[in-house]
């Protein structure tokens, strides 16, 4: 039964990182072309299209809260791992729990305060300044990007109560899936 | 309770909690300390606050610009043409890795993005022809520097925005401290080269050296692309980094045709993660940084600095040793978002010049990442080559030296940053 | 933080000692931190000093955005917003970006005492907006050359700040509105990135933008007011006593704050000129007239509160066309 719904948790969290990984990359391609298209609109067809660099802006808040999701996954953060380095065996899986508790225990916060946020009037009865986008639309990622890490860091610690190896290392060297 | 704070945020560094989240959880850990928990309501407007803001657009499109570079063959065309300009004298491929590292820094914003690839490249080159491997992952790392300095960089668009000066003058500024900074590295491997008697290649033909700079010349283009598109106002500095993306997918698809349609996923991947690694710690640092301002700190540390001394040359040497220790410990972003709101008004109190005070914050800072005994650009060049960090920070003792003495020439000569914006303006 | 006496439970009367966190978007220098001075000495005054201000100038608690939030939740007590950038929490604060609908600052500050522009305080969740303040009116700076008709205009690329009212304004005019961010202006301006901005004088000459363009043109086409928003749960808890005090404060603020920014007008007219600018004036208007009625029309009809402006506002500029 346990086992069952291990390797069903296992499946969900790969379907999820897939996921998040795919609006990533449509997300960088799609900064690009907006970026772009605002220089040929404005500097070549001197008719500069309103709101590009709203949607783009809108696009760097989704890559920088899914990327950091996806961050958390990895193991792949930018960290100081001077006193990690000197541990080993059990004491290590300890810190490595704790630090991902830490990461769950912000997430919940965030998922939180981002939810009653999103459902405040400052969002949900407000629009974007040149189109006029519901806000509620671009800044629900925050939210549920809290809820992924939240998962996501979720995973660590039962992949560290399992023993196995999570690297760590500061190079940036995350272990892809 | 500031206090506390700062041991909170000390233990959660050391215990290796990644920054973005130690800026948060001690944001979070100070607002409970206060009676103002209706902060905790602005937290995600803030963070997602912090990050919008149209400089900062040009992160994603410099690092896209980065990883089309290297996916089309853009580097090794660059390391090639170095290799036939400089490969001959005493020492040629230590010059080669200075020089490539120049070139490099003009498309690349950032010297952990420049490392990671530098040292994957360069190293095993150098100690195929019998440097020593500790030698070259100390220069490679110590080249690097190059990355944030020479424009485009990272570090200059994040001062850009939060001391709202103009990034395109940031990057003008930056360009004779950059080769302020390679002049310096390539004397000290001059001196180098003749004491450990380094290898030397043969001089290529001038046909080859002139062939080998028309392959590169489309690569070396973009940066010059970049700068003058931006002194003409025909691109923002945000525009700039798309146009350089777009060069490096023409130039590598099409011309060199080293890019294919099946990179470009991964290539948008890694882009994505490596753009929120720095903007993720960019939306800590904000909430850091805002609730830092809500209790007035900002304000009582600057009241601080301006009693100890009203040199401006103490003042500056005050923050040199500031910027340099904090480089050690927090990475360049955070540390500029958290810095400036601080310490600009002070040094523009002192007559210092906002642009030069941001080259000289960034260039410090940007030291802190290969100075021991913490270093995050020397922890990923060791990670690479496999060089025991210990080793490898007694390698790097001289470049940092160097880039120290540079530094002091900046930060007490004005003109070096402010001349080429003064002929721009 | 803004309720200090928790022994004084009585909200009917008396004065609580309160300390006001105040936050603007504008430097100190700015008439609008000069007009909160006012305030703040005439409460402290009325209060013999139990009120005091701390203030936040220049976005040191964030954008805008993040100030409203802030003064929502009530973290900010008091602000100074952006009134036109208020749109994207209610539309019906596109009323101060309709196009000529007041010739001057004594239209402006008239409009700004009716019930008409009160009323739009009513559309804001959790705030409380108790009057305007004045930055001066907006005009055109151009650098390639004088405008002296819209025809001047058409195809220029012109700096606005991102607004669908101002946008719609400009584009049906024939200019290229582009917003580009303030820190970048400046280089924007130089380079040619933009070769006009639609501004106040304040800022123009404060951050020297007349350096760049020397050819401006008062056009008056709009006015620039900032909102002065209180949280709403502290004005709820304000005593009869201590909301006389501060409308009463808040109204000899305003009233300097008309005084400084009609002289500031005057005098930097003045140092434009003395710098080597040149002023240029449109003589036929009609043609602006004419988009800015298609601009009325259109977002009179998308809101009451809108149109009850428009009209409004009219009546006051006898803007007769
Ligand atoms: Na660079
Ligand atoms: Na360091």
């Amino acid at each position: 039964m346990v086992h069952h719904i291990d390797r069903w948790f296992q499946r969900f969290i790969k379907g999820m990182s897939k996921a998040v990984e795919v609006i990533c990359m449509i997300s960088v391609g799609a900064i690009a072309v907006v970026t772009i298209l605002a220089f040929v609109s404005r500097y070549i067809l001197q008719s500069p299209i309103i709101g590009t660099d709203e949607i783009a802006l809108y696009l760097l808040v989704w890559i920088t809260l899914l990327g950091a999701a996806l961050g958390i996954h990895k193991n792949d953060m930018v960290a100081l791992t001077l006193v990690k380095d000197r541990m080993n065996g059990k004491s290590l899986t300890v810190l490595n729990i704790i630090l991902q508790l830490i990461i769950f225990l912000f997430s919940l916060l965030g998922l939180w305060f981002g939810t009653i946020w999103l459902l405040s009037s400052s969002i949900l009865e407000a629009v974007s300044a040149s189109l006029e986008i519901p806000l509620w639309i671009p800044f629900m990622i925050f939210p549920v990007s809290m809820l992924i890490m939240a998962v996501f860091s979720l995973n660590n610690i039962i992949k560290q109560l399992k023993n196995r190896e999570v690297s760590a290392s500061e190079a940036g060297e995350g272990e892809s899936t | 309770m500031i206090l506390g704070f700062i041991a909170v945020f000390a233990v959660l560094l050391l215990i290796g909690l990644p920054i973005a989240y130690v800026l948060g959880v001690s944001t979070v850990f100070y607002i409970f300390q206060t009676d103002n928990l209706e902060l905790l309501l602005s937290i995600p407007q803030r963070m997602t606050g912090g990050i919008q803001n149209y400089g900062l657009l040009a992160i994603p499109l410099f690092v896209l610009a980065g990883e089309l570079m290297n996916k089309g063959g853009i580097t090794t065309r660059l390391i090639r043409f170095a290799k036939d300009m400089v490969g001959h004298f005493r020492g040629g491929l230590a010059y080669v890795n200075v020089v490539t590292n120049m070139f490099l820094a003009s498309i690349i914003g950032s010297a952990n993005a420049q490392t990671a690839m530098m040292s994957r490249i360069m190293v095993p080159e150098m100690e195929k022809e019998g440097y020593n491997k500790e030698f070259s992952t100390a220069l490679t790392s110590a080249s690097s520097l190059l990355g944030p300095i020479i424009p485009p960089s990272l570090l200059f668009i994040i001062y850009g925005v939060t001391a709202e000066v103009s990034i395109g003058n940031m990057f003008i500024g930056g360009i004779i401290p950059g080769i302020l900074l390679t002049i310096g590295f390539v004397i000290l491997i001059s001196f180098m080269a003749v004491k450990e008697n380094f290898p030397k290649h043969n001089r290529v033909k001038v046909q080859e050296l002139i062939k080998a700079f028309f392959v590169a010349l489309p690569s070396l283009s973009i940066p010059f692309i970049i700068i003058f598109g931006i002194l003409s106002g025909m691109f923002t500095p945000t525009e700039s980094a798309a146009a350089a993306s777009f060069l490096a997918m023409v130039i590598g698809g099409g011309l060199y045709k080293e890019l294919k349609i099946k990179d470009f996923p991964k290539i948008f991947l890694n882009t994505a993660m490596y753009t929120s690694i720095v903007t993720f710690i960019i939306a800590m640092a904000t909430i850091f940084g805002w609730v830092l301002s809500f209790e007035q700190v900002p304000q009582q540390l600057s009241e601080f600095m301006v009693s100890l001394t009203d040199n401006v040359y103490v003042f500056l040497f005050i923050c040199i040793i500031l910027f340099l220790l904090v480089g050690m410990v927090i990475e360049g972003m955070a540390a500029v978002i958290i810095l400036v709101p601080i310490l600009l008004p002070v040094a523009v109190n002192y007559g210092i010049d906002p642009i030069q005070f941001g080259i000289i914050m960034s260039i410090n800072l940007a030291i802190g990442l290969i100075t021991p005994p913490v270093g995050t650009v020397l922890f990923i060049a060791s990670s690479i080559t496999k060089v025991k960090f210990e080793t490898l920070a007694k390698y790097v003792i001289p470049f940092v030296l160097v880039a120290l003495i540079a530094l002091l020439i900046i930060a007490y000569v004005p003109a070096v940053t402010t001349w080429l914006p003064s002929l721009w303006l | 933080s803004s309720v200090d006496n928790e022994t004084n439970e009585s909200n009917e009367e008396g004065i609580k000692e309160r300390n006001f966190v105040t936050a603007h978007i504008v430097p100190e220098g700015h008439v609008w931190h000069q007009s909160l001075l006012v305030l703040e000495e005439e409460v402290a005054e009325a209060t013999d000093g139990k009120w005091t201000f701390d203030y936040y100038p220049q976005g040191t608690l964030g954008n805008q955005n993040d100030m409203y939030q802030q003064l929502q939740v009530g973290s900010i007590d008091l602000s100074v917003l952006v009134g036109a950038e208020l749109n994207s929490h209610s539309e019906a604060f596109a009323s101060w970006t309709m196009p000529f609908i007041m010739r001057n600052h004594e239209d402006a500050f008239e409009m700004a005492q009716t019930e008409e522009a009160h009323a739009l305080f009513e559309t804001l969740d959790q705030v409380e907006g108790k009057g305007y303040f004045f930055a001066g009116m907006r005009h055109v700076l151009a650098k390639n050359g004088p405008i002296e008709s819209i025809e001047d205009l058409q195809g220029v690329p012109l700096r606005i700040s991102p607004s669908p009212a101002i946008t719609d304004f400009w584009q049906e005019a024939g200019a290229g509105p582009t917003p580009v961010p303030a820190a970048d202006l400046y280089t924007s301006f130089q380079t040619g990135v933009v070769d006009a901005i639609d501004i106040d004088l304040d800022l123009m000459m404060n951050n020297a933008y007349n350096d760049i363009g020397s050819y401006f043109t008062p056009l008056n086409h709009m006015t620039w007011p900032g909102t002065v928003l209180l949280n709403e749960q502290l004005w709820n808890d304000f005593s009869e006593e201590e909301k006389e005090i501060f409308n009463n404060a808040l109204e000899k603020a305003i009233a300097a704050n008309k005084e400084m920014v009609i002289q500031m007008e005057q005098d930097y007219m003045q140092d434009f000129e003395e710098q080597g600018g040149t002023i240029s004036n449109i003589e036929n208007l009609d043609p602006f007239y004419e988009v800015a009625e298609k601009v009325h029309k259109d977002y009179g009809e998308r809101n009451d509160y809108i149109q009850d402006f428009i009209d409004k506002a009219k009546e006051i500029s006898e803007y007769d066309r």
